[in-house]
């Protein structure tokens, strides 16, 4: 079958039956847990997860928790809970700022980006991102992050990051996922349930995550999935509009920041149909055809995806041992 | 700018044709392919496509030219064509360090990190 703009599109039901029936053998009878704790965000991807732990272990058996910090849209909140309640379940509340403030999350990232520009000043309302080259198709550009200030006025800086100031200010910012990654095993292990991770097939397979943060879960659902069909899932799944409307933002800098804008660099429709062409092999030209490009733009995207996989592929790799260690076998071993 | 208000820094290019490459060359070697057989491609293979340098080692890269060459790298310029090979690179430290082109640079600026990379 030639490429079309129609080869992401699922059959949403039976792509949920699948997904249930894979959570319920994984986490009840190959881990042997009770069920599933899912951290919530009033993205679509978590919302979307949620609604398949839920078919899977009843809401008796799921835990929603929400785990906002100092920098969250507090729209993220309002929204997961409204969510969670709709969906018959209770959403728990763990603020993590105290722990992040108790880690130096905070102290740390700010005085890397003050390094940079010494008027930041959180207290004053000053916000920070951390942002790539916008324009992936239009030139060869390089991807070199940069730091936005907005300052309380709402006048914004950008500069381009030295590598010292920016592996500080990701180091610090990578606090939250690994807090909240703690904070769900708390919650999983004291009723000896299973952490479900929410990660799509973009962030998994290009590396938008932190080791040992987000990917630190026990079962990936959705991580198969490009986003374009998760939100397929999620008008199956009845996920209300008003999570399905929203830009997906990393809601981990201050300043507002649209996945796209940080890492992506493409909007999802089209960032998924070139992603798939050039994981079957379609040539450029014929890609570029369908999808009113040039046969050297679609190069670029595929050269991009190439590189972030690569590049990223350190996250994705599980310890290396250098001798015969013991594997997780079908049936735990009590902890 | 005023320059007779400022210090200059500026380094001389190297004299000799294909010594900026020789330094290019043993510098990744050593910081990016942790090699010990020096740098075994050409001095036009893509370091990106080829996967010998990822994003960071770019802007590794960027932090050490600036400073080891003394030229102000503006964040535009930041680009495949000039960073993505030996030889386009040093073809880049080349026009950067120029007569007619160079940029003075501003000891102050080099040192806190003001502007530009």
């Amino acid at each position: 079958m030639g490429f079309n703009k129609r080869v992401l599109e699922i059959d949403a039901a039976a792509e949920t039956n699948r997904i249930v029936a894979a959570l319920r053998q994984t986490v009840l009878r190959r881990m042997r847990r009770y069920g599933g704790v899912v951290g919530i965000s009033g993205g679509v991807d978590s919302a979307v997860v949620l609604a398949l732990a839920l078919r899977a272990f009843g809401p008796q058996k799921v835990i929603a928790l929400m785990l906002p910090e100092n920098d969250s849209d507090p729209e993220s909140e309002v929204l997961a809970r409204r969510y969670a309640q709709a969906c018959g379940v209770t959403a728990v509340l763990e603020n993590i700022t105290p722990a992040l403030e108790g880690f130096g999350c905070y102290a740390r990232r700010d005085e890397a980006i003050r390094r940079v520009f010494p008027e930041y000043d959180a207290a004053k309302g000053y916000k920070a991102k951390i942002v790539l080259p916008k324009n992936l198709l239009e030139e060869d550009t390089v991807n070199v992050f940069s730091l936005t200030i907005v300052d309380p006025n709402g006048v914004e800086q950008t500069k381009p990051l030295f590598p010292r100031d920016f592996l500080q200010i990701v180091a610090a910012s990578n606090f939250k996922q690994r807090t909240r990654m703690a904070m769900l095993y708390y919650h999983a292990e004291s009723n000896h349930y299973a952490v479900i991770g929410t990660a799509n097939k973009n962030e998994h397979g290009q590396g938008f995550f932190v080791k040992h943060g987000d990917a630190g879960v026990d079962v990936q659902p959705i991580a198969h999935l490009y986003k374009t069909q998760v939100y397929q899932l999620a008008e199956y799944l009845k996920v209300p509009e008003e999570i399905r409307n929203r830009v997906p933002t990393t809601d981990t800098y201050s300043a507002p920041t649209s996945q796209q804008e940080f890492f992506f660099r493409l909007p999802f429709e089209v960032m998924d149909l070139l992603w798939f062409a050039q994981e079957h092999g379609y040539p450029p030209a014929e890609v570029a055809a369908v999808m009113g490009l040039t046969e050297v733009q679609v190069q670029r995207a595929y050269n991009e995806f190439t590189r972030k996989q690569r590049t990223t592929a350190y996250l994705r790799m599980a310890p290396v041992s250098f001798g015969a260690v013991q594997e997780g076998t079908a049936r735990a071993e009590a902890s | 700018m005023e320059c007779n208000l400022l210090k200059f820094v500026r380094k001389e290019p190297m004299a000799v044709s294909g010594t900026i490459e020789n330094e290019l060359r043993a510098y990744i070697s050593s910081n990016f392919l942790f090699s010990e057989s020096g740098f075994p491609y050409s001095d036009d293979t893509s370091f990106l496509q080829e996967g010998l340098i990822d994003s960071l080692g770019v802007m590794e890269l960027v932090e050490w030219v600036s400073s080891a060459f003394n030229i102000q790298i503006r964040a535009e310029e930041v680009t495949a064509e000039n960073f993505d090979s030996v030889s386009r690179l040093a073809a880049y430290i080349r026009r950067k360090t120029a007569p007619a082109e160079a940029a003075p640079v501003l000891e102050e600026t080099a040192r806190t990190h003001g502007n530009g990379l």
